[in-house]
């Protein structure tokens, strides 16, 4: 027996409380009819108590109510081992840290496939453990003849050489895509998180848009989404860090209810497509945030559904700190470099000026505007929106008519028709997200560093320039 | 009772077969099952527990005669709850070993579609069993969802 009185110490059940394998909770009426259910997830409170969430008034609920006695049983989705618990319906709780903690799973689930407001969770049932026995000869001998278990235990763990590793490339950073980039890297190299997403809040717009990424290839850059939409969108929005193992099951729970809504006739939003592996099994997002102010999100999502545990959540949460504070730190860099540049050129006289010469051979590319909502689309696909949209038809439409090539941040900044936010405009993320998306959709489009605050249009090939009110 | 296509489906081989009982004093027990087989009446079910897992429910059976047995799909979590009454408990005899072991197989082919490996699932408590027969009260429809709890068939 331990401390809390039970055989086995609930805390030594992690494995089991994180959702991966569905458990059973069998209740009974007041006259000792049964009902037995599965339940997604059984949450650990502390070493006497576990919760479960109630999104729907159910015949569990119902029968709680007047028979509190439960049986719970688990499975640890590495040993497969099984556990019984013998429990008491305590309390409920509908505030507190406990159901915002499990709210915010819910919400994020139901928000990922179109379903807040609908799919939420209304109560944490709270359940005294009274006593927990392991099931003896749940699992008998594993068969020889198929190579593999499916889930690989935890590896050798070298995280605070890892944190080292992450701060000393964050140190050295030049300039925010450098930071960005090596600290990806970083955490691939030293703690094996190989799919990896930095997303940036743009105050302007109200969104977090996906700035770098490890391992998902480049089609990934420049992904909006709106704060409180989908994982990310509601990490952003909550302050909180969010860590869900079996995301696939998980997901596939949410769309069953989804699709018993629809059958009864509720509406629901149209699914957001999830930025990253389409295959996921875990996800672990966080904040970025500089005291109050939310600066974006770090995302790691693996195939493995138990490469996230509470330790990981620890120490991301470490690196996400300096990773906020790297970039704080890399704009107010940049902003001060700007200071240092000289200021635009005074504007060249119309006797002088030469429209840039088109080449008479090579790839010809048509850019399009629409003023209707800042959009650039670059032979007919889109390219990109907002203030990164306005710098592009800026930087174009001085090229095309002037021959102008040669740019400074410090003119981007004084300019007031490309609606830059006055503090902490994100000059530098934009432009980076401007130059990876010319290199996916339009790589003749080039943007070049020339120095520190300066850059240059370089351009191959012919390239037209229409504007339009709306597509 | 059992002859709605529907109600078939979601009782087929293949799926995941939970057992709920309480003893005289309401104090539940649950148990995963092998598996479970419509009898030809459509009446009622024959569902399989492992011996080393399923005392505790056996015994509640054996007292109040009372069983709710959940049948789920893994991988749409289409589900539902029946509930009856005990008509039989037996041991489960050689006849039934290739059912055990089909149900088994199937099951197995079931989860490997979200994830587990055939190695692992095949290696579940299956033998020897115990074969509960059950005459059918109530189905419930109990896929998650608003319509979750409705009753389906029965009274």
């Amino acid at each position: 027996m331990n401390a809390a009185g039970l055989s086995v110490p609930l805390s030594t059940l992690e494995r089991c409380f994180q959702g991966i394998i569905p458990s059973l909770v069998a209740t009974a009426d007041a006259e000792g009819v049964p009902n037995v259910t599965y339940v997604s997830q059984v949450h650990f409170v502390d070493d006497r108590h576990v919760a479960l969430s109630r999104q729907f008034f159910n015949k569990t609920t119902r029968n709680l109510q007047v028979n509190p006695r439960a049986c719970i049983e688990l499975y640890d989705p590495v040993t497969f081992e099984a556990y019984r618990l013998r429990a008491r319906f305590v309390r409920e709780e509908s505030s507190g840290p406990l159901f915002e903690s499990m709210s915010l799973r819910i919400q994020v689930i139901a928000s990922h496939t179109g379903m807040s407001g609908v799919f939420r969770l209304l109560a944490a049932d709270v359940f005294e453990v009274e006593a927990v026995e392991r099931v003896d000869g749940f699992l008998g001998q594993l068969s020889s003849d198929e190579p593999g278990d499916v889930f690989a235990a935890a590896g050798f763990r070298t995280e605070l050489q890892g944190l080292q590793g992450v701060s000393e490339r964050i140190n050295r950073a030049e300039d925010l895509e450098s930071l960005l980039e090596t600290v990806l890297e970083a955490l691939d190299t030293h703690f094996g998180f190989d799919h990896t997403m930095v997303l940036l809040h743009d105050e302007a717009c109200g969104k977090l848009v996906a700035i770098s990424s490890r391992g998902y290839g480049p089609e990934g850059i420049g992904a909006e989404i709106a704060l409180g939409e989908g994982i990310h969108g509601t990490v952003a929005r909550e302050g909180k860090v969010l860590r869900i193992s079996g995301l696939d099951r998980e997901l596939r729970y949410a769309r069953a209810i989804r699709r018993e809504t629809q059958l009864e006739g509720a509406p629901v939003a149209p699914e957001i497509p999830l930025p990253g592996l389409p295959d996921a099994c875990s996800t672990l997002a966080m904040p970025l945030r500089v005291r109050d102010r939310l600066v974006g999100v770090l995302a790691a999502e693996s195939r493995d559904p138990l490469k996230f545990d509470g330790w990981d959540e620890g120490y991301l949460q470490v690196v996400g700190n300096q990773i906020a504070l790297g970039i704080d730190r890399m704009h107010e860099r940049s902003v001060t470099i700007d200071r240092d540049v000289p200021g635009p050129a005074p504007e060249t006289p119309a006797s002088s000026r030469a429209p840039a010469a088109q080449p008479a051979a090579g790839p010809k590319h048509t850019f399009c505007f629409y003023r209707n909502d800042d959009c650039v689309f670059v032979n007919g696909e889109y390219l990109i929106r907002n203030v990164p949209g306005r710098i592009l038809w800026k930087l174009l439409g001085s090229w095309a008519r002037d021959g102008r090539t040669e740019f400074t941040n410090r003119e981007l900044r004084l300019d007031a028709s490309l609606g830059l936010p006055p503090i902490k405009d994100n000059l530098e993320s934009r432009l980076i997200l401007l130059r990876r998306r010319l290199e996916q959709k339009c790589p003749d489009v080039r943007l070049v560093s020339t120095g520190r605050g300066r850059f240059a249009l370089a351009i191959t090939g012919a390239v037209d320039l229409v504007e339009k009110e709306s597509a | 009772m059992l002859s709605d296509a529907l109600v078939r489906q979601t009782l087929g081989p293949g799926l995941s077969v939970v057992v709920g009982t309480a003893d005289a004093s309401g104090t539940p027990s649950c148990c995963r099952a092998v598996g479970l087989v419509v009898d030809a009446s459509a009446q009622g079910v024959t569902v399989y527990l492992p011996v080393m897992t399923s005392a505790a429910v056996i015994a509640d059976i054996a007292t109040t005669g009372r069983v709710a047995i959940v049948s789920s799909n893994p991988v749409d979590h289409s589900t539902v709850q029946i509930k009856g009454c005990r008509r039989l408990v037996r041991v489960a005899g050689a006849e039934d070993l290739p059912v055990v072991r089909d149900l088994l197989d199937r099951l197995a082919d079931t989860l490997e579609t979200v994830g587990l490996s055939k190695r692992l699932s095949r290696s579940l408590a299956h033998w020897p069993a115990f074969a509960v027969e059950v005459d059918v009260d109530t189905v419930f429809d109990q896929t998650p969802g608003p319509r979750a709890g409705n009753l389906v068939k029965g009274k």
